[in-house]
């Protein structure tokens, strides 16, 4: 995911919108994105808006702001939101890069939580990305200062996953070329988080030996 | 291992039975299946729940990696993980064909348990530790009703996380039982009447008004007293259009819950009932005084003024009493925008009065000043303009009037009752300007917002001034 490094070296102010789905990648991708940006110093959070726990602004917004290093005490959405809009306004504040998890798109406050986070005062450099992951990619079209991407994506080819098998795995390029064609013959390619486990499930061969 | 491409592909259940699938043994799924049970995991709860369900005689661990593996499996910023939703609803209606009912009900308790003990380890800690002990409440309450004879005392664990929780954390809380509900429904499980009443709630918050009435007429015909039942009978009341069965639930839930604030808050529900049929105007008129002998709030009492100014205001010897009601109402409303409405209204008053035009002016731009909303402004604009043209006194007042309407339709272009009365007074302005093309279009606009608002009997009365307009076109040379 080069744009996501540029992103982070430029400074931009950019919400990147990637398939959350169980059946994809977005795991793993959260994960890359996380690390990348604490390697750049980044201040790094990680937040999940599930429909089946009872998570307000509020609350959504203190968790963030402990993992950026700040503490809120109790409050409404609307003074967390400014809370939190203070510290993002702050001169040389730094980069901020957020990951959202969104397993609901009617989570009644996503649209000023995104907003927020890509607040930023003008001339300051640092960057304010947001990764939402949400089923199919779906989510805002535009936020207010940010520039929005879904990123295309191109399925996975039976070259990859040969190479993977090989390298990754120590698979023999006969056994390596099978497991690829069967994976591919499952459609697979399509759906990367899929593809793991149908080789993790694989690789239990090894167990005996 | 068997696979097939039609087993893989979405939608969400399909994907599920892909995940359970593509692990290689009895174990592995039964151990994905104990995880997706729970909303919420930390490695010590999964593994109980594992050896629980899967009876791993010590490979507990082994399949608890499994599981993390997963793609589904997302973990959170403070260490514990979940099953993903698009996974865990579709595997918890499995659960019930794959492992004993008493098994379940042994998988539930652990998990409640293991939120209760969560619970009492929270320490004190600003707006998270508020949101972490609602979640430890719903979480063990999602549990205990799935366990057999345990169900009112999960449904009560519901309010708990609902009841002490500020105005959004009832919202979040109402929103996730009425995400989970479903769940428990596809279970067969009859619904307590917390958890209807909390779906209500919910489907009030999102503007459902049927899916709100719906729950809350439910849980008010279970006839069983209590706070919610209460509640849930006086928002029944207030969504209902059957005014009768409205009639029945107010004073039933002012039997089943004496609270004042709650008997303050239905008597002046029951006001409004009554202030609609002109021959109970006197019960209307007692009902906002009980509810203002109730009520302590000033706000609340501003509220109750206002609807009750609004009663004596239909009566021209009661506008003196009107206007009273209003000036108390304005002295103790400390919201601008109660205050912004009231003023709204005492400026019709006034105009009404004739000889106090210039005040209601001064009263019409009070309410502008005070009141934010565009829409509310497109009131307020609508409601001059339609009283400068009751006393109009000459071409002077009916421009006035006619941009009054303009602004209206511009403040709040949706609503179609704002938009129907600027309409009126714009086909008004220029029936008397002989003007008939300009009059005729403002009329289709206010038949049109008229029966979007299904106020039959304005529609007739406009359709029928188009005919008669049409018919003098048909004969005037273009």
């Amino acid at each position: 995911m080069a744009s996501f490094r540029i992103a982070l070296d430029k400074g931009r102010r950019i919400l990147f919108q990637l398939p959350g789905d169980s059946s994809w990648d977005g795991n793993q991708m959260s994960r890359w994105c996380s690390s990348q940006a604490r390697n750049a110093k980044a201040r790094t959070a990680e937040i999940h808006l599930r429909p089946a726990v009872a998570k307000d602004l509020a609350s959504a917004l203190a968790e963030l702001m402990h993992q950026w290093g700040f503490d809120l005490s109790k409050l409404s959405g609307a003074e967390a939101l400014e809370r939190t809009t203070a510290v993002l306004l702050a001169p040389n504040s730094g980069s901020f890069v957020t990951i959202v998890k969104v397993e609901s798109l009617e989570i009644p406050y996503l649209q000023s939580l995104l907003t927020t986070l890509a607040a930023r005062l003008p001339g300051e450099a640092g960057a304010r990305i947001t990764v939402v992951l949400s089923e199919g990619a779906a989510g805002p079209d535009a936020i207010e200062g940010a520039d929005v991407e879904r990123p295309d994506w191109a399925a996975i080819g039976e070259e990859d996953i040969r190479q993977h098998l090989r390298l990754s795995w120590g698979w023999s390029e006969e056994e390596s070329q099978k497991q690829a064609a069967i994976a591919l013959q499952l459609e697979l390619g399509q759906q990367p988080g899929l593809l793991y486990t149908f080789i993790a499930a694989e690789g239990v061969v090894w167990d005996g030996v | 291992m068997e696979y097939n491409s039609e087993m893989l592909n979405q939608p969400a259940s399909r994907t599920a039975d892909g995940f359970l699938g593509l692990l290689a043994d009895e174990g592995a799924r039964k151990a994905l299946l104990a995880c997706s049970a729970a909303l919420s995991l930390d490695d010590d709860v999964a593994r109980r729940a594992i050896a629980l369900v899967a009876g791993s005689n010590g490979s507990a661990d082994a399949l608890l990696d499994r599981v993390k593996s997963l793609s589904c499996v997302w973990r959170e910023w403070d260490g514990t993980w979940y099953v993903a939703e698009d996974v865990r609803a579709p595997l918890v209606d499995r659960l019930s064909g794959q492992i004993p009912a008493g098994m379940i009900d042994r998988l539930h308790e652990l998990l409640a348990e293991a939120a209760d003990r969560r619970l009492v380890g929270i320490s004190p800690n600003g707006q998270l530790f508020d949101y972490r002990v609602r979640a430890c409440h719903l979480e063990a309450g999602y549990h205990q009703i799935q366990v057999t004879g345990s169900e009112e005392t999960g449904a009560e664990r519901f309010l708990a996380a609902w009841q002490p929780a500020n105005r959004e954390g009832k919202d979040a809380t109402a929103a996730a039982v009425d995400h989970l509900a479903p769940e428990l429904e596809r279970q067969g499980r009859p619904l307590p009447d917390p958890v209807l009443f909390l779906r209500g709630m919910a489907a009030r918050t999102r503007k459902d008004w049927r899916r709100a009435e719906k729950y809350f007429r439910t849980v008010w015909e279970r006839g069983r007293p209590g706070e919610i039942q209460a509640i849930s009978a006086h928002l029944f009341g207030t969504l209902t259009r059957d005014q009768s069965a409205a009639e029945r639930a107010f004073h039933q839930s002012l039997e089943w819950y004496p609270e004042p604030i709650h008997r303050g808050q239905v008597w002046h529900s029951l006001g409004n009932l009554l202030a609609k049929e002109r021959s109970r105007w006197n019960e209307a008129e007692g009902a906002y005084n009980e509810s203002l002998s109730l009520l302590r709030d000033p706000g609340d009492q501003g509220q109750v003024l206002h609807s009750l100014g609004n009663l004596l205001a239909r009566e021209r010897s009661h506008f003196s009493e009107a206007e009273n009601a209003y000036r108390n109402s304005l002295a103790l409303d400390p919201s601008p925008q109660g205050r912004g409405q009231v003023w709204h209204s005492l400026a019709n008053l006034l105009a009404k009065m004739g000889s106090r035009w210039n005040e209601a002016e001064d009263a019409y731009n009070q309410g502008l000043s005070l009141l934010r909303d565009p829409r509310d402004q497109g009131q307020v604009y609508a409601s001059w303009a339609n009283a400068l043209l009751r006393q109009a006194k000459g071409r002077g007042d009916l421009d006035r009037a006619a941009n009054l309407a303009e602004i209206a339709r511009e403040c709040a272009p949706d609503n179609p009752k704002t938009c129907a009365v600027a309409a009126k007074v714009l086909a008004e302005v220029f029936r008397i300007k002989g003007d008939i093309r300009q009059e005729l279009e403002a009329l289709e606009e206010y038949l049109d917002n008229s029966r979007k608002q299904y106020r039959h009997r304005y529609a007739k009365r406009a359709e029928q001034r188009i005919r008669e307009i049409k018919m003098r076109m048909k004969d005037v040379p273009t």
